[in-house]
């Protein structure tokens, strides 16, 4: 059924795309009221802007922007150690044979990229959403030269702390 | 890697959004409209009863420093209403990052320019507003002779290292609120052309 308004249409993208806002939640803080806070002020900031979307540019890419500019540039207290994520609050893998080995990898791979720089984990968040380099160049405003080197930068970071936290272990 | 993550499910999703949409952003920009909105208020009552006091205060005697309320409290008006717009130009959420990120710090180091500059002028305002109409009219009121040249200078003098006082005190106060803010901003930008 077609939705019958605004707000209809708003709740119906956001149902297609709340796993991408999830993630961006996830990566940008580090405890379950934090997260769900950005999740909220996420929502917000996209409501707020919906009225003004024209279609000049592709909804998943409107979608990243307002996402990424919120996690960005929000105020937020500056950590003083480095938190491991409680498993429980990160998305889950579905039920499979080996899902709890695949769980306490997503968690060290979570861990990993939050050790990253903001920017960074922006660039490793629409990398692994597979987002092609024009697509990322368009979200973050970054050239797709800088991109291509920051991204294999961010993979030998990502590497070695994830290495180093299974010897650490 | 990649495939790790794109096998994670929604099952944390917070299930009803709607309730959402009726709330109040809680960004750094919505909180500093917040902010001056009350202090606006502030300014208007304080101001106001002020205005209203010396207005009936002494049968009248006293209306022209009611007259002064009232002309500061339009500039302060003017001045809330600045800064209102800079705030307002401060975010373009749907803008590229980098581009709203340039955009914060371009917009934040104004208003903060604005702040210390209104701090700073607020001492020789006053002291302009103090010795040149305020004590020889309520010395003549009181019947007492004008003041002579020893108090010009020392009001002069006072003047000079209050502001100068005022100027590092503003800065500190300023620095403290959006200083660190700025700096993460610039740093951000730094990390974006960084190779």
């Amino acid at each position: 059924m077609q939705p019958t308004n605004k707000q209809d249409e708003f709740l119906s993208l956001i149902d297609q795309h709340k796993g991408a806002i999830i993630k961006v939640s996830s990566l940008y803080t580090r405890r379950k009221e934090e997260k769900d806070d950005l999740f909220q002020e996420i929502i917000i900031q996209l409501w707020k802007a919906w009225p003004n979307f024209k279609g000049q540019s592709k909804v998943s890419t409107w979608l990243y922007r307002i996402a990424l500019n919120t996690a960005i540039s929000g105020l937020r207290k500056k950590k003083t150690s480095v938190i491991y994520i409680d498993g429980q609050d990160l998305p889950h893998i579905a039920d499979s044979d080996d899902h709890k080995e695949k769980e306490e990898k997503l968690k060290s791979l979570y861990d990993a990229i939050h050790q990253l720089p903001e920017i960074d984990r922006a660039i490793v968040l629409l990398y692994l959403e597979d987002k092609s380099y024009e697509e990322m160049e368009d979200i973050l405003g970054i050239n797709q030269g800088t991109l291509r080197v920051k991204m294999n930068r961010a993979k030998e970071k990502l590497k070695k702390t994830i290495q180093t936290m299974a010897y650490g272990a | 890697m990649k495939t790790l993550w794109q096998q994670q499910g929604n099952e944390n999703v917070p299930q009803d959004i709607q309730p959402i949409l009726k709330k109040n952003s809680n960004g750094p920009v919505a909180k500093m409209k917040r902010n001056l909105r009350y202090e606006l208020w502030v300014v208007i009552v304080a101001y106001g009863i002020a205005s209203i006091y010396f207005f009936v205060a002494e049968e009248g005697l006293l209306s022209s420093l009611g007259w002064v309320y009232v002309i500061l409290g339009f500039l302060f008006v003017y001045y809330f209403i600045r800064k209102y717009r800079l705030l307002n130009s401060m975010e373009c959420m749907s803008c590229q990052v980098k581009a709203n990120l340039s955009r914060q710090v371009t917009v934040l180091e104004k208003y903060v320019f604005w702040y210390e500059i209104a701090g700073t002028a607020i001492i020789p305002l006053f002291a302009i507003y103090t010795f040149w109409y305020l004590v020889p009219k309520l010395r003549y009121m009181n019947g007492k002779p004008d003041l002579n040249n020893n108090y010009t200078l020392f009001w002069i003098v006072g003047t000079i290292l209050f502001t100068i006082l005022f100027y590092y005190l503003n800065r500190c106060y300023v620095n403290k609120l959006y200083g660190k803010h700025i700096k993460k901003l610039k740093l951000m930008l730094e990390q974006m052309d960084d190779q």
